[in-house]
């Protein structure tokens, strides 16, 4: 293919191939659990059936030749000439890591050392034959001959009518439209086929770079209606094809493609078809499972997993009914909406300024047009949401691999995959979880032998769980494992003067100091594990999302790593204050409280280090006008207010002449139209029309902290 | 068939090249008086931007009152114009 293929298809297939990566990866995690699960296996097969078509159309050649031999080893394993045993998951799960290595060097030159590993994985897949179908298991072994036949589908493949029409550029992003028929046939027969010529020209008047044929045909694909969409994956949605289903789904309650619960039941042999039409009469009022159970036909446990099973399937169908839009576009029109509700609040203020009472059916109207931008505001910003589902399927992978490098049985269980939070959250959330995870099982796993001296189940246990609270997303990592040990991380800290010899301290204190720069050495804190490498760095990457993260341990019974993070990146929560004529604006998530300055609180230590007494706590002072370099304001302290704010461990109360109120502000980068400012993180326009600066509180404490530290020494 | 006057031939190569080049030799071909034959003997495998030529020559061809024939077709030319309905009107 020397075609040059358009910018367009070609990020179509990168973003899908990636995404289909990552599925492949979970799945084949799920397939070494489960290597008999066909739905699994046919997954699988289809992904690496669709990447290899994609990278054909858009000429990556070493992507095409994996993939290939890939789908070559997956079919051996749908026709039963192969076992999806350990041995061959690993090797696929090495191809899937050659896979991503080729995706994410698309352009760049190969390095030797990865085209030697790409070679070798080809090699093994293509030598790999050992390994027969697994037996069936035991029990459906003896009773062979009475095993329950697997029933036709109970509904025929769908048919639909296609009018394969393609724009006239086609050819020139690199399509051939007679591969995409090829391909097509792959799927289901193409029927009653015409190839509709009208429209090619004469040869004089042919212009040989334009396409103008077009194809009617029906097809009845093979693996339902999924498989037809896959065909057409790699195609822009520009291109006026038809698909029409030519029949109503039979049972319009149950998605198409989602197998009913006694399909299920049936196809895993957990039941017999009679037996399934037999609690069919009786199921009203009561769910087929619950009966069967009743019956003392099915376990409990064979039905959760059944359920599960279907509840996957549905999952998958309502996926594809989704489109891929670029995250630029989204932020464009993010910020756009941004504007508009800035600009309507400029005008009610304006209206309230300049037309008085008279115009209230003006503030009536604008009342409405406010409670609809909101709306669009909210439902823009959903848009950029996608489920942390996606993230948390990745460490399926790395856990099995860490888990195996340090000789642990970890399982690693998911919950809250529905979660919804900004997509740009979820991309860099990724290296802080891996981190934490990694840690877990390195450190805080202990090996079986002792897991069993202690009691505890022999395979250790990591859980992610996201959910909502107030207002933002909490991410919990959590571990049953040996637990932080609070001595040594004292003792550490204290040898390196990150604490004073005889300072009391709390435990979530101490555990904190894990994220302590200099703190995280690869170096062990004691015989039993230290936690800590590149903890810092955790932290900063969740502060940077602006969020929070915890730590609470429990000795012997494992950690928690809660992580707190904003809904999304685009707006937030803040406090209007004003410092002389100036507004700035505080983020609501570093403010504790806010105090009255007065003589009973306030003591001066060392000359000029003035510090506020808060709760049972000493902390710096903070003049805001001083630190923003505003001259001097703030000049008697009595007559100003303290917001006392935390931020990457620290805490301050930070003086400001006057709290103007609460407020969602929409941020605006100033580094893109101007420079870093520091102790600024970005601005906002007010619905006065000002422009507030919102305050960075995490750089402005950890400067007040490092210069305090300096006056001090 | 290469005896005959009027022949082009089918030949393997980069798509859109392809496509340009058949078109460049078949209007040639259609200048001639004769009826034209496309010798299908070397196809490994069509495309659509060949197909489409081909078939702009037959409806030129057609519109000149001459005839515009695939001979000695190779198996897979033979199945795709199969698949597309389209063997009968290239005489196959």
């Amino acid at each position: 293919m020397t075609t040059p293929v358009s910018d367009d298809l070609f990020r179509v297939f990168m973003e899908e191939a990636n995404d289909f990566v990552a599925e492949m990866e979970a799945d084949l995690i799920g397939l070494e659990a489960d290597p008999c699960d066909s739905s699994l296996i046919d997954k699988i097969f289809r992904a690496a059936h669709t990447i290899k078509g994609g990278s054909g159309i858009v000429g990556l050649d070493d992507i095409s030749r994996l993939t290939h031999i890939m789908e070559d080893r997956l079919g051996s394993v749908r026709s039963g000439e192969l076992a999806a045993g350990s041995e061959l998951v690993s090797l696929l799960l090495r191809a899937v890591d050659e896979l991503r290595y080729l995706l994410d060097s698309v352009g760049q030159p190969p390095e030797e050392s990865r085209l030697r590993s790409l070679e070798d994985v080809t090699e093994a897949l293509k030598n790999f034959t050992s390994g027969p179908p697994p037996a069936p298991a035991m029990e459906v072994e003896v009773e062979a001959d009475e095993a329950p036949p697997v029933p036709e589908a109970p509904q025929g493949p769908r048919s639909f009518d296609v009018e394969l029409r393609l724009l006239p550029t086609v050819l020139q992003d690199g399509v051939d439209p007679l591969q995409l028929l090829t391909d097509l046939e792959s799927v289901g027969a193409l029927e009653g086929l015409v190839t509709d010529t009208s429209r090619v020209p004469s040869l004089e008047e042919l212009d040989p770079a334009l396409f103008h044929i077009g194809w009617y045909f029906q097809i009845s694909p093979e693996e339902g209606s999924s498989s037809l969409e896959e065909a057409f994956m790699f195609l822009s949605e520009e291109h006026p094809i038809r698909i029409e289903p030519l029949d109503a789904p039979e049972l319009p309650s149950v998605d198409e493609g989602t197998r009913l619960l006694g399909e299920i039941l049936v196809d895993e042999g957990m039941v017999g078809p009679e037996e399934v039409e037999e609690a069919l009469t009786k199921q009203k009022p009561k769910p087929l499972g619950e009966i069967l159970i009743d019956d003392g036909k099915l376990s409990g446990e064979e039905l959760s997993v059944a359920l599960d099973k279907q509840s996957k399937e549905r999952k998958g169908q309502q996926k594809a009914a989704s489109v891929r839009v670029e995250a630029s576009k989204l932020d464009k029109l993010l910020n756009l909406v941004g504007e508009v509700v800035i600009n309507h609040t400029r005008i009610v203020q304006l209206s309230r300024d300049q037309l008085g009472a008279e115009s209230h059916e003006i503030l009536n109207a604008l009342g409405d047009l406010d409670r609809i931008t909101r709306q669009l505001q909210d439902n823009v910003m959903k848009v950029r949401m996608v489920p942390i589902g996606t993230l948390f399927h990745r460490f399926h992978r790395v856990v099995r691999d860490l888990a195996q490098t340090c000789g642990r049985q970890v399982k690693l269980s998911i919950s809250g995959e529905e979660t919804e939070l900004d997509k740009t959250m979820v991309e860099v959330l990724g290296d802080p979880l891996t981190h934490m995870i990694r840690n877990s099982i390195d450190h805080g796993m202990e090996p079986e032998e002792e897991r069993r001296t202690a009691g505890k189940e022999p395979v250790g246990s990591i859980s992610l769980e996201a959910y909502y609270r107030e207002g933002a997303v909490v991410v919990d990592v959590r571990d049953d494992g040996r637990g932080l040990d609070r001595e040594a991380i004292l003792q550490k800290a204290r040898q390196k003067g990150l604490v004073g010899q005889s300072d009391p301290i709390s435990d979530e204190q101490v555990f904190a100091l894990i994220f302590e720069p200099g703190f995280s050495t690869a170096e062990q804190v004691t015989g039993v594990s230290g936690r800590g490498v590149g903890m810092d760095v955790v932290r900063k990457n969740i502060e940077d999302l602006r969020g929070s993260v915890e730590i609470q341990s429990w000795p012997g019974k494992g950690t928690l790593f809660r992580i707190q993070l904003p809904l999304t990146l685009a707006i937030i929560e803040g406090m209007v204050v004003r410092l002389g004529s100036e507004k700035f604006i505080i983020p609501l998530l570093t403010i504790i409280e806010s105090v009255r300055l007065s003589s009973a609180n306030l003591s001066t230590i060392g000359g000029d280090g003035e510090v506020l007494r808060w709760r049972e706590e000493i902390l710096p002072l903070v003049r805001l006008a001083e630190v923003l370099k505003m001259g001097s304001t703030n000049g008697d302290v009595l007559e100003a207010i303290c917001i006392v704010v935390e931020g990457d461990g620290k805490r301050a109360g930070f003086v400001v002449d006057e709290i103007e109120g609460q407020q969602q502000v929409v941020i605006k980068s100033i580094d893109t139209h101007y420079r870093k400012v520091e102790g600024v993180t970005g601005a906002t326009m007010l619905g006065s029309g000002e422009v507030a600066l919102i305050l960075d509180v995490p750089g402005i404490l950890k400067q007040v902290v490092s210069r305090s530290r300096d006056s001090r020494a | 068939m290469s005896k005959a006057k009027n022949v082009v031939t089918l030949l393997e190569g980069e798509e859109l090249a392809r496509a340009e080049d058949l078109q460049r030799d078949l209007l040639k071909a259609l200048k001639k008086k004769s009826g034209i034959t496309v010798d299908g003997s070397g196809v490994l495998e069509l495309n659509g931007a060949v197909l489409q030529v081909l078939l702009a020559a037959k409806k030129s061809a057609l519109a000149k009152g001459r005839e515009l024939v695939i001979v000695d077709a190779s198996p897979e030319l033979k199945r795709t114009l199969s698949l597309l309905e389209l063997n009968g009107i290239f005489g196959l």
